[in-house]
């Protein structure tokens, strides 16, 4: 877990307040294996670090799960908007929102994507330190700039962005019952058109 | 060859282990992750945090903290 890494915890215990709290109930799948065992876990869980002043106030958003040392560097750059002044905050997120990378094009061809990913995977399965590289990617490159364009409009406070940011950025939809599950869940499968 | 490679893979129910994989990965771990590992005193919403002289790290999620796959 990501604040299992010592200097990510350390740099939280040194220089953070540390709060959490729980958007909403996520999602669970109980397996039942039929002999009085079973195996309960979440799924499409997702989460985002928000950086703020001591009264509250927004300096900077982490978007989804990171590598501990993109993460670190996330913090320190909390930090040093932590002791800039509230215009200079916004003028540093109006300024990082001009940089935005275009989406990447493979990214956008999602049927074929949903055919080719099962046998890329097969013929070579990503490890675990793979796919928070991909994950820490697609922070850097596609959320952050959204986040930057939110928090370049006014001095927010999280309660006022945590619908948007799980919308907008990382595409769950909290009003939605089925966090987007329901087609995968109940849509019948290779079946449902039948 | 790479038609002899898709036969082999298409073979293997692909679908099914893409389903699969992410749960079988899971009965690995623990449920429950042991927050005092980390050493961090984790207060529990925004408003125990204010005020206390140092920026605050806010860490929102679905489901809670100690939940090992939130």
């Amino acid at each position: 877990m990501l604040f299992s890494d010592k200097a990510v915890a350390a740099c939280i215990r040194n220089n953070y307040v540390a709060a959490w709290e729980s958007v909403r109930p996520v999602p669970t799948v109980e397996i039942d294996f039929g002999n009085g065992a079973k195996l309960k876990r979440t799924v499409n869980g997702n989460i985002a670090t928000y950086l703020c002043a001591p009264d509250g106030r927004v300096l900077d958003i982490i978007p989804g799960l990171n590598e501990p040392k993109a993460y670190l560097a996330a913090l320190m750059d909390g930090l040093r908007l932590s002791e800039a002044l509230p215009e200079t905050v916004l003028a540093h997120h109006r300024g990082s929102r001009a940089v935005a990378r275009p989406r990447r094009l493979d990214r956008l061809d999602v049927g074929k994507a949903m055919v080719e990913r099962p046998v890329k995977h097969a013929l070579a399965p990503k490890t675990d330190a793979e796919l928070l590289a991909a994950d820490t990617e697609v922070n850097q490159t596609e959320r952050k700039p959204l986040i930057h364009g939110i928090l370049a409009e006014k001095a927010y406070r999280p309660a006022e962005l945590t619908r948007r940011i799980y919308k907008d950025v990382l595409h769950v939809d909290l009003d939605n019952p089925y966090l987007g599950l329901v087609s995968a869940a109940f849509g019948g499968g290779a079946y449902g058109s039948r | 060859m790479m038609n002899l490679i898709l036969a082999v893979l298409l073979s293997q129910d692909l679908a099914k282990d893409e389903v699969e994989a992410p749960i079988k990965k899971a009965a690995t771990s623990p449920e429950k992750f042991d927050l005092s590992k980390s050493g961090i005193d984790w207060k529990k919403g925004l408003d125990a945090a204010l005020h206390q002289g140092k920026p605050i790290l806010l860490f929102q999620l679905l489901g809670n903290l100690d939940d090992v796959h939130c």
